[in-house]
This record gives C-alpha cells, sequence and structure tokens, in this order.
C-alpha cells in the first residue's frame, strides 16, 4: 500500500460490518447444532472466531499485495488451483461431504480447491483480459481462448460436482467479460450459451431438476424437495418487521438445515426481521456500489478488471444466496460471503476484498 | 469509444445490474416477511408446536328430571414423548422405572416408548398413587395428564338406552353413540414448542388452550319411572311374574310413552347389562330388544284394527254382531275364545270380550286395502325413527298376495310382526287424539353453562284418526279394562284403557309350540291420556294375557302417583263384571292401605289391624318385603291384605288367580299350523 493513500473506507466499513453480523448470527444460528452435536453451544463461534481472523490476516495481506506481483503470480495460482480440483477426486486426499468431493483435507483443517480457483480465475482472466485490451473485440484469438479455459474449469468443478461455484466462476467471468469491452453481440450469445449450459447440466443430474421443480412449488412435497425453502420461508415469515429478536430464532432448532452456512440469510431474516435483511441487503449493494466505483477508477486496466472481478463474484453469491434464500432462485449450495460460517470461503473472500481495497486505495 | 470509457460504461451497467437485482430481493422479502408474515408464522408454529392433548369431559347423561345416568370422572394419564427419552439416553432405566410403578410388562413399556411417534399413551386411567409416581420420578419426556372416564352412577338403569363408551370415551352404544358428537366436546391442548429433533426447547412456549367440554343430553326418560319399570322386570326374571308360577321369561320389556308427546318416560328390557362394564356381558344382553325384535302382537292390535273400523264407520259402537264362536274364513275357523260363542254383542262388547269373530269381521268390512292403509298409516312395517341404532321395521305380509284369511289373522293381530316401539306409538297416536308421533329419547341438549340449546319438539308423522274416533276408542278401551278382558289392569279410582294380547313365538322363521308372547298395552287417565305402557313379556308358558296385565298394572299405578296424578273422581273403584270364575266381593268402603314393608310381622300385623284390614301371612323372615295391595292403595274397607315375609323384596307368585281362557291361544289353536313372517319371505319389505 503507497503511504499516505488509504482504502475506500466505506467499503472497508461495509465489510467489517458484514462480518460482525456474520460473527453474531453464526453463532446465534450454530449454538443449538454445536450444543446436539458437539456438547458445546459455543463450538461454531470459537472456529468462525478463528476463521474470522484468518479472514483478517488475509485481507491485511490483501492491502498489501503489490499488484504487479500478483498479477505475476496469476498463471501459477490457476495451475495450483487445478491441481488441487484435480486432488480432491483423489481417494484418501479429497473429503466426500453430503455427496460431492469439495474438500481436500489437510490436517485438522480442510480446504476447498473451489473458493482456491474462484480467486485463481478472476486472476487470471483479469491478467488474460488487460493483455491486449483490444484482442478482446475478436472472437476467435480473444474470446475463445478464455472461454475454453472457462470451460476447463467449469468442467472440473462440476465433476464435484458444485453448480453453486460453476455458476459464480461463469457469472463473475461473465461480469468481467463484459466489462472488458466484448462485443454486445457476443454477449447476448454467450448468455444464451450459458443458459443452455445450465440447462444441460440440470439435465444430466436428476437431482437439479428436482430442484427446480421443488423451487416452483415447495409445498409439493414439504418433507421432500421443497424442505429446504419452505423451512427458510418458515423462518423469515416469523421474522416479520422486526424479527423475533437476536437469538430467539425457533427454525435453528435443526428444522433449517445448513443454517449457520448457506441459509444464514434466512437467520437473519427471522431473528432481525425485515429490517434487518434489507440491512445485510443494503451492505451488499454499498460493497457492489463502491467495488465497481473502484473498478472504474482504478490505476490501469489489470486492476479494474480484477476489481470488477472481485465486486463482481461477491455480488454474485450474495445474489445467488439470498435470492434461494429468499425462494426465488432453486437451491444451489453458495455461501454468502462474509456472512456464512467460516471456512475456506471466507479466508478466500477476505484475501480478494483486501487486494480490492488495495486497488481503491491505488484509484486516481 | 476508447476501451476506458467503454469499461466504465460497461461496469455502470454492471452495477445497475446488481442493483436491481438487490430491488428485486427486497420486494421479495417484503412480500414474504410482510405480507405471507402471518401465514408463514402460523405454519411455521403448527411444525413446531406439539400439543399434549387435555381431554375434554365428556358431557353428563341425565334423565327428564337432571338425575345423572352418565357422568364423566376424571382420572389420569401417562404420556411419553419418544423422542425425548431417546435424547436423554436413559431408556433402559425409564422404561423399567414405568414398568415398576405402572405395573406393566417392561417388554410393552419399551416397545411404547420407543415407538417413532411424536407422543404415545402409555397408559391411560392410572390410578392417583401410580399418577404421583410418574411426576415424582419427573422423567424426561414422560408426563401425566388429565384425562376422564365414564362412570354410570344408576349401573344398568336405562342401559340400553343410554349405551357406553370405548376407552377413548368415544360412544359406542345408545345415546352415546347418537350424541357422541354433543357429548363429546372439543379436545384441548398444551402447546410446547419442539425442536425438529423432538426435543422440547429450552425456554419453550407453552400455549394452553383449553378443552370445550361436552354438552349435557338431558333424556326423556324419567329415572323413577324407568326404575318401577326395572323393579317389575326384576320380578319377572326372578321368577316371581304374576301368574308365572315361579318361570321366568326369556325376556321382556316394559315401555312408558307420554302420549301426547311421544317422549318415552321409561324403556326398560330384560335381559340387560351394567354399562360401567359392558364387556362382562354376553353381547346378546346389550341387544335393545324393544326396538331391534319384532313379535307378533296378539289381541294387543286390534285397537288398530278397532280404530281403523271406527274411523271408516264400518261399526258403530251400538251396532250389533253375533258370534257364533268361530268365524269361517276360506274354509278355515277362527275360533272365539269362549266355547260357544259370546252370541249377540254390541260392538263395544265384542271389544271387551275381545271377541275374536267380531274383530275378524271388522277386517273383512275394512277389507285388504283400507286395512293395509291404516297398518301403513299407523307405522307399521316402517321404523318408528327412534334414536336407537338398529331398529326394525316389523315385517306385513305382503299386500299383493294377501288372502282374506291373511286379513282376519292380521285382524286379530297374528301374522305380521311389530317392534314393541311401533305398537305403543300407534297405540299412543289412538290415545292422543290420532297423531302419529315420532318417539323420542332426547328431551333437551344444555350447554356445560346450563343453557338449553336444543329445546324438545314434539314430532307430529300424521294425522291418523279423528279426535272423535280417538276419543270414542279411548272409552271403548276404557271399557276393556273395566267390564272386559283388560280387568288385570284395573286400577281402583284411576280410568285406564287397554288391551291384553298373547302371540306365538317366533323362532327361526317357525311358531314354537307352547310358548308365547305375552303382552299388554294401555294408557291412563282414559279421559286425558298421560302415560301409555307397553309390557312386552316373552317366553311365556300358557295363559299369556294374565302375565302383562299386572306388570303394567303395578307401572301404570306407581308413576300416576308419581307423577301427581289424581284419581278420576268419576272412576269406579271395582271392575263392573267379574270374569268368569272370579269373584269380586261386594264392596263396602274404600280404604287406604298403609304400607308396611320393612317392618317385622308383628308391627305389620298391628299396624294393619288398626287400620281395619285382615292379614294374610306368607313366607317365611323377618321383615315385611311385599303387600298386596300396596301401600296407598284404595280397596275397600276390612279387605285383606296379604303379606310376604322374607329378607330381599319380590312379589310372591299368586298362582293362577284367574283361571281363564285366552282369546289368543283359542285363535292360535283354531289356526293350526302355519309359517311364520320373517323378513326373507317379504320380498322388498
Amino acid at each position: 500500500m503507497p503511504k499516505g493513500r488509504r482504502p475506500d473506507m466505506v467499503l472497508l466499513g461495509a465489510i467489517l460490518a458484514l462480518l460482525a453480523i456474520g460473527v453474531v448470527m453464526v453463532y446465534s444460528s450454530s449454538a443449538v447444532k454445536g450444543y446436539v452435536q458437539f456438547d458445546d453451544p459455543y463450538h461454531f463461534l470459537k472456529a468462525e472466531i478463528i476463521w474470522v481472523g484468518l479472514g483478517l490476516g488475509a485481507m491485511l495481506l490483501g492491502l498489501r499485495l503489490d499488484l504487479q506481483f500478483v498479477r505475476r503470480w496469476a498463471k501459477p495460482a490457476l495451475y495450483l488451483a487445478i491441481v488441487l480440483l484435480v486432488l480432491v477426486k483423489v481417494p484418501g486426499i479429497g473429503r466426500k461431504v453430503n455427496g460431492a468431493d469439495r474438500w481436500i483435507g489437510l490436517g485438522p483443517l480442510s480446504i476447498q480447491p473451489s473458493e482456491v480457483i474462484k480467486l485463481a480465475m478472476v486472476l487470471v482472466m483479469a491478467h488474460l483480459l488487460a493483455l491486449r485490451p483490444r484482442q478482446i473485440q475478436s472472437f476467435r484469438k480473444g474470446l475463445l481462448p478464455i472461454l475454453a479455459l472457462l470451460g476447463l474449469v467449469a468442467g472440473l468443478i462440476m465433476l464435484q460436482p458444485d453448480l453453486g461455484t460453476t455458476l459464480a466462476i461463469a457469472g463473475t467471468t461473465f461480469f468481467m467479460l463484459i466489462a472488458a469491452g466484448v462485443r454486445t453481440g457476443q454477449l447476448v450469445a454467450l448468455a444464451g450459451g450459458g443458459l443452455g449450459l445450465v440447462v444441460a447440466a440440470i439435465a444430466a443430474a436428476p437431482y437439479r431438476m428436482r430442484r427446480i421443480l421443488a423451487f416452483l412449488d415447495p409445498w409439493a412435497d414439504p418433507s421432500g424437495k421443497g424442505y429446504q425453502t419452505i423451512q427458510a420461508l418458515l423462518a423469515l415469515g416469523p421474522g416479520g418487521l422486526f424479527g423475533l429478536g437476536l437469538g430467539q430464532s425457533r427454525q435453528k432448532f435443526l428444522y433449517l438445515p445448513e443454517n449457520h452456512t448457506d441459509f444464514i440469510f434466512a437467520m437473519v431474516g427471522e431473528e432481525l426481521g425485515f429490517v434487518g435483511a434489507t440491512l445485510v441487503i443494503l451492505l451488499f449493494f454499498l460493497v457492489a456500489w463502491r467495488g465497481f466505483r473502484t473498478a472504474m477508477a482504478a490505476p490501469d486496466p489489470f486492476a479494474g478488471l480484477l476489481a470488477v472481478g472481485i465486486t463482481g463474484l461477491v455480488s454474485i453469491q450474495a445474489m445467488i444466496n439470498m435470492g434461494v434464500v429468499s425462494g426465488v432462485l432453486p437451491v444451489t449450495g453458495i455461501t454468502l460471503p462474509f456472512l456464512s460460517y467460516g471456512g475456506t470461503s471466507l479466508v478466500f473472500t477476505m484475501l480478494a476484498v483486501g487486494v480490492l481495497l488495495n486497488i481503491s486505495s491505488q484509484v486516481r | 469509444m476508447s476501451p476506458l470509457v467503454r469499461m466504465r460504461k460497461r461496469i455502470a451497467f454492471l452495477f445497475l445490474c446488481v442493483s436491481a437485482f438487490l430491488v428485486v430481493l427486497i420486494v421479495r422479502l417484503a412480500f414474504v416477511q410482510l405480507g405471507q408474515g402471518a401465514e408463514l408464522t402460523k405454519k411455521a408454529d403448527e411444525s413446531h408446536f406439539r400439543g399434549v392433548p387435555v381431554a375434554p369431559k365428556r358431557g353428563n347423561i341425565e334423565d327428564c328430571n337432571g338425575n345423572i345416568l352418565a357422568m364423566s370422572v376424571s382420572s389420569e394419564t401417562v404420556y411419553a414423548i419418544p423422542a425425548e427419552i431417546r435424547q436423554s439416553g436413559r431408556t433402559a432405566e425409564i422404561a423399567q422405572k414405568l414398568a415398576q410403578i405402572l405395573n406393566k410388562p417392561l417388554a410393552d413399556i419399551t416397545r411404547l416408548i420407543t415407538k417413532r411417534a411424536a407422543l404415545v399413551y402409555v397408559q391411560k386411567r392410572v390410578d392417583s398413587q401410580a399418577a404421583a409416581a410418574v411426576r415424582a420420578a419427573n422423567f424426561p419426556g414422560v408426563g401425566v395428564t388429565e384425562d376422564s372416564r365414564r362412570y354410570y352412577p344408576n349401573g344398568s338403569l336405562a342401559a340400553h338406552i343410554i349405551g357406553f363408551t370405548g376407552i377413548d370415551n368415544q360412544g359406542l352404544e345408545g345415546i352415546e353413540l347418537t350424541r357422541d358428537k354433543a357429548l363429546k366436546g372439543t379436545p384441548g391442548s398444551v402447546q410446547v414448542e419442539f425442536g425438529a429433533n423432538g426435543v422440547e426447547l429450552p425456554q419453550a412456549d407453552r400455549l394452553y388452550f383449553p378443552p370445550k367440554q361436552g354438552d349435557t343430553v338431558r333424556l326423556t326418560i324419567d329415572k323413577n319411572i324407568q326404575a318401577f319399570a326395572d323393579r317389575e322386570l326384576q320380578k319377572l326374571m326372578a321368577g316371581q311374574g304374576a301368574n308365572m308360577n315361579g318361570q321366568a321369561p326369556k325376556n321382556a320389556s316394559i315401555l312408558v310413552m307420554d302420549p301426547n308427546t311421544g317422549a318415552l318416560l321409561a324403556l326398560a328390557m330384560t335381559p340387560t347389562f351394567d354399562p360401567n362394564h359392558y364387556q362382562d356381558y354376553d353381547p346378546s344382553a346389550r341387544r335393545n330388544i324393544a326396538v331391534q325384535n319384532g313379535y307378533e302382537p296378539g289381541s294387543t292390535f286390534k285397537i288398530i284394527t278397532l280404530a281403523a273400523a271406527l274411523q271408516e264407520k264400518k261399526i258403530t259402537p251400538e251396532g250389533h254382531f253375533f258370534d257364533p264362536g268361530y268365524y269361517s274364513v276360506l274354509g278355515k275357523n277362527v275360533r272365539c275364545w269362549k266355547a260357544g260363542g259370546h252370541g249377540d254383542e254390541t260392538w263395544v262388547q265384542v271389544a271387551e270380550n275381545s271377541c275374536n269373530p267380531g274383530f275378524v269381521e271388522m277386517g273383512q268390512r275394512l277389507g285388504i286395502n283400507e286395512f293395509y292403509k291404516y297398518l301403513q298409516a299407523f307405522g307399521f312395517g316402517q321404523k318408528t325413527g327412534i334414536e336407537m341404532s338398529g331398529e326394525a321395521p316389523g315385517i306385513l305380509a305382503n299386500k299383493k298376495k294377501a288372502t282374506a284369511l291373511d286379513l282376519a289373522t292380521m285382524s286379530i293381530g297374528q301374522t305380521n310382526n311389530v317392534t314393541a316401539i311401533q305398537l305403543l306409538t300407534a297405540v299412543s297416536a289412538v290415545a292422543n287424539g290420532g297423531l302419529l308421533l315420532k318417539p323420542q329419547l332426547v328431551k333437551e341438549i344444555d350447554s356445560p353453562s346450563g343453557q338449553v340449546l336444543v329445546p324438545f319438539q314434539r314430532q307430529v308423522v300424521r294425522r291418523v284418526i279423528s279426535e272423535s274416533t280417538s276419543k270414542l276408542e279411548r272409552e271403548i278401551l276404557e271399557a276393556v279394562v273395566t267390564n272386559g278382558t283388560g280387568r288385570r289392569a284395573f286400577l281402583p279410582g284411576y280410568r285406564v284403557a287397554g288391551k291384553t294380547g298373547t302371540a306365538q313365538k317366533v323362532v327361526n322363521g317357525a311358531y314354537v309350540q307352547g310358548e308365547y308372547v305375552a303382552s299388554f298395552v294401555g294408557f291412563a287417565p282414559a279421559d286425558h291420556p298421560r302415560l301409555a305402557v307397553l309390557a312386552v313379556v316373552d317366553g311365556v308358558p300358557f295363559f299369556g294375557g294374565a302375565v302383562a296385565a299386572p306388570v303394567v298394572q303395578s307401572v301404570m299405578l306407581d308413576s300416576l302417583k308419581y307423577l301427581g296424578i289424581k284419581p278420576s273422581p268419576d272412576a269406579p273403584m271395582t271392575p263392573s263384571k267379574p270374569m268368569p270364575g272370579l269373584e269380586f266381593p261386594p264392596v263396602k268402603k274404600a280404604a287406604s292401605v298403609p304400607s308396611v314393608l320393612g317392618l317385622s310381622l308383628a308391627e305389620a300385623q298391628k299396624t294393619l289391624t288398626q287400620a281395619g284390614f285382615q292379614v294374610d301371612v306368607k313366607g317365611q323372615g323377618p321383615n315385611v318385603v311385599d303387600q298386596i295391595p300396596h301401600g296407598d292403595a284404595s280397596v275397600e274397607a276390612g279387605s285383606t291384605v296379604l303379606i310376604d315375609l322374607g329378607q330381599e323384596a319380590g312379589v310372591p307368585s299368586l298362582g293362577r288367580w284367574w283361571a281363564d281362557e285366552d282369546e289368543d291361544v283359542a285363535a292360535i289353536r283354531s289356526l293350526g299350523a302355519r309359517v311364520p313372517l320373517t323378513a326373507a319371505r317379504v320380498p322388498g319389505s
């Protein structure tokens, strides 16, 4: 960080506010689960505090990194991430959770390669798109190689399978392509193709179709496919305007699965009400606003595209997650940045926003 | 456009997209949290709250004066929440302790408390000691809740009407079944919030929804009149019935109706059962024979024949009929009970004498069409609609195939099959001025706070005969009791109208030889009837009419007095013309008999002698258990009072007081071997 320049304090404030809400909500929503599973209501809170500490460290690291140094590490990071993605499938190293190979065990810790690849992809994309700004106007020389890379990465992630991460990466890449100046016609075609791929992905795995159906009419199968959607609605509804009060969630008593991770936004809605949920949405709005503002004023195209990518990554994940919880999108396993219970996701998101803050401190 | 400018524009566009989506999210949240909030809260509560039901107190069944016939007494039920027990990890220990406290096999308890259910009842109706022990043990997931149990304070009294309830207090028979909805109330609950794993939430919300108590069903039955009827039935079954020669009948029923409203004041039958322990009785004891069994009414049915003939003006009271001793129809002679016949009689005398040929003549004059018209009008062959399950419609001979001989036998009450309730309802129509009423058992339904929810309403089915015909027939039937064959039901000082009857028993579609159904139907006072009583005694050795009339007489007398109905000043004190072989000493002066029940022999003798009566002693024992005539009866001064000594109550058999002939038995004999109507023989009935 160059001396005398301060990062965007509004952005930093919004991030820290989201993080604070996250810690409180993780504790509130995980106490029961912690008590039932580990005989310790603070089990998840303790871990969350460690993760937040790691995350803050990662953010500071991102703030201090030299952007040119970061750019040099773009490709190696991508290769590392791809290796990790492959390792997930290797028995003995990869850990299966909920029918998907998403974790790699490293002693007591476990990391999710898909979190690494998200960041690596943003980095590589920013690097490639900034390399020859006008080349992207050409389909064959600009767009095609990038799509090929996206295809490879997406394919690897879908092997796990992990539709949420794939969507996040694809969406972020799309954001970056838009910012980088890809022709409108090609963008429209790309969007159509992407939609086709989603349809194909759904057709390939029946469980996704069921989730879609459940999303359209969750009450048709309240104890089966529609369970999560319904339980989320049963958390949001009673929340009302001001919520049941902090710690007063009823749904956290094991009704709502993943309530401290993917469905933490439902807990916010239940305990803090419409007002609390809207506050969280507004904080994400602040992050998006200041993030994109940083991108517009970035010192160079690479920094700008990197800012777009990071902001896009955070925004898209937040939108998908909150969309799922409030029932406007089908259920997709994706965490809510800053709020969901820790893990690799939090650390890497914090690293990313550290870099974003870094860029914001260099705006012209 | 420079790449940089384009990039800025494109980023602005991206920001717009993100903002738009966030707005959509806020709108959606507003819809879910504010718009659907209440509805979703209700659904969430439904999934979170689990109720421990609090049973409502089942409403009482009372008699017409508010005497309790069925009531609920509180009891306690031990319940368990299996998930909570599992969570505590003390399943084995809890099962063992519960088995000990409740004295149930360990395996049963274990099976119950590990069942996959939100809530199980471990044991219903536990005693207070066990309930206290369970409460004191304070096991996780085990509790005691208030429940109630049905109790019938009068035992078998009116058991067939009241019915009984099952283990869950649900009505199974009788009024308990037919009025289950009103009686049962609405269960309340204590709602406790549970987690998805079935464990009660810490500081869980507890909501108490009080149960809505059941309504009171007040019957038309009068407990005392029902008891009079029961007493007579007990005498019969103890072999102490009048003229039964110490034999007990197979079964018997006594019905008392208010002929002006159709309200039943008593509906008693034997065999009977105690609804408190209904499982201990043979199901046949629970059969409501007055409603479910059909029988051939015999001469009691002549009331209907007479009503039809009078209404259709086929006869006049003053008209004459000559009885040669038989009536020849289609080559068969229907014999009169009096050898050689009654000779020349008025139609009133035909009725008084219960003269078979005279009634056959009435039937023949009416013809098949008109006779059937009245059968149907009086409700025969159809259910009366009384509020009891399994009512039999009775069986009428097929009209299309009916011959003149069928008409002849039907006119004297043979052939057709009726239920007791049908006959009493029809006779009530004759008595009350001509309106056929629906027999009713429920007087009103009261809310727990005593408010009348459903009041009694007389239900007129149709007019059957005119007021004047009814009045005429009342007089004739009074004459039957005063002057004729119904004398056995004569009550000094009261105007009683009535008719005896004897019929052949039908078992398995064939007449049984040597066993009869005796009946008597009567009403009083004859000028303004307040009570109509029918007694049907099944399984009488021979002269049936002499068995049922005293039963009706006894119930009638006690009921009239109980209801405070004053003797009529113009009523005769003795029957006018004794039956053959029966001499009534001339009346000197009326005197009231003092009651000596329960006194020692010496005391009773002293009391009666002082009152100017002769004393006749029968039996052995320390105390007077019965007396004839009853206490308070108005009899001639100086007559003999028979006192019966013994340990227990009962009526001594008087032997065959009246050596008599029976009009129905004469007819039955003269008709020879026949095949009775059965449901299978009557198509479309």
